[in-house]
């Protein structure tokens, strides 16, 4: 009676655990962009929505809650023209609406501002 | 208190734990582990896929594996690292040599097992279905695979194993991202923590899946086409 309880358990958690290791390894690697697509329009400023419907090409600032470092200066520049940085807010200019709405799906980011046009 | 050590040799468990929620913060740390999975399950499935087509192939036909299996075997005898500077030279530094370089882990311990999980197969076995007027596709579908299954999982699991070791070793010669690269990077700048959290992390993702992943499909595998017919 004992060893079949025994052998069930062991045998259900032959299953459970390929089931629970993909969900974990799911997590892993989808998670942050997942949560940071669903809280993807937070980051945007209200103007910065308004514009991307009207503009190709809109002028930022990315607020982060931490200076950029290598990592961060890389992903910018791989998306378009880095204007410089200030503190903690990086500026990019004539960055295409797509590449903005991609930026907002990073859960690191803080803010994203509309530059004033000059 | 009083440090026995500076922070830049051997950080507490304490700093370690506060520069992984930094990493965590500032989405470098699942990038570079997006990074290391993807690339290490590319090279493990195109390893995988190749070992098994070959070591089955070998496993049936004489003439293929005499010609194959010495040259295999040296081959396997050389160190994934040793191929690291070849790769580069004739990949240049980017994905397809780190893919090339886990490959060459993987792929000689798959081709291995498969090869000798099919040549432990039983002939009574080949031999009863053929009596029962199955054909030589029978002989392979429903009797050589399964029974070599016990075996290729072995393979796969240790494959596993090294092709991870292969992919931080190629990730810090040949990457720009990953958890290889992450560990790499953080000695410019003299941080044993980053360093650490690189470490723990590809400790636990490994013991993840081994422990959830590899050891359950193996347990399960040998209980089903194995030796043994229940799990103890």
């Amino acid at each position: 009676m004992r060893a079949n309880l025994v052998i069930r358990r062991a045998r259900a958690s032959v299953v459970w655990r390929p089931v629970f290791a993909a969900f974990v390894l799911a997590v892993l690697i989808f998670g942050a962009g997942v949560y940071g697509d669903l809280t993807a329009g937070s980051r945007m400023a209200p103007e910065v929505n308004a514009a991307l419907n009207t503009q190709r090409y809109l002028g930022i600032a990315v607020v982060l809650d931490f200076p950029p470092e290598d990592f961060h200066m890389k992903y910018f520049q791989a998306l378009g023209t880095m204007g410089g940085v200030q503190g903690t807010t990086v500026l990019m200019r004539r960055i295409m609406a797509d590449q903005v709405r991609e930026l907002s799906g990073n859960y690191w980011i803080r803010r994203i501002e509309l530059l004033p046009t000059s | 208190m009083a440090r026995l050590v500076p922070q830049n040799f051997l950080p507490a468990p304490y700093e370690v734990l506060v520069a992984w929620s930094d990493v965590i913060k500032d989405g470098s740390f699942f990038a570079n582990v997006v990074a290391s999975l993807v690339r290490l399950g590319i090279g493990f499935v195109v390893s995988t896929i190749l070992g098994i087509v070959l070591g089955v192939l070998m496993g049936l036909h004489r003439g293929i594996a005499d010609f194959i299996q010495p040259l295999a075997s040296f081959l396997n005898a050389l160190s994934g690292i040793a191929w690291v500077p070849l790769a580069i030279t004739w990949f240049g530094l980017g994905p397809v040599a780190v893919t090339f370089i886990i490959w060459n882990s993987i792929f000689f311990l798959v081709l291995f097992n498969t090869l000798v999980g099919i040549k432990s197969v039983p002939l009574i076995y080949e031999n009863a279905v053929l009596t029962l007027g199955g054909n030589r596709w029978h002989v392979i579908a429903h009797v050589l695979i399964p029974g070599a299954l016990p075996n290729m999982f072995t393979g796969l699991r240790m494959g596993m194993g090294f092709g991870w070791r292969a992919l931080i070793v190629a990730e810090m010669i040949a990457a720009s991202s990953g958890l290889g690269f992450m560990i790499f990077d953080a000695r410019y700048f003299q941080r044993a923590d980053l360093i650490l959290v690189g470490i723990v992390t590809i400790g636990l993702i490994w013991l993840a899946t081994d422990r959830l992943l590899l050891v359950p499909l193996e347990r399960w595998t040998i209980e089903r086409w194995g030796l043994v017919s229940k799990l103890q």
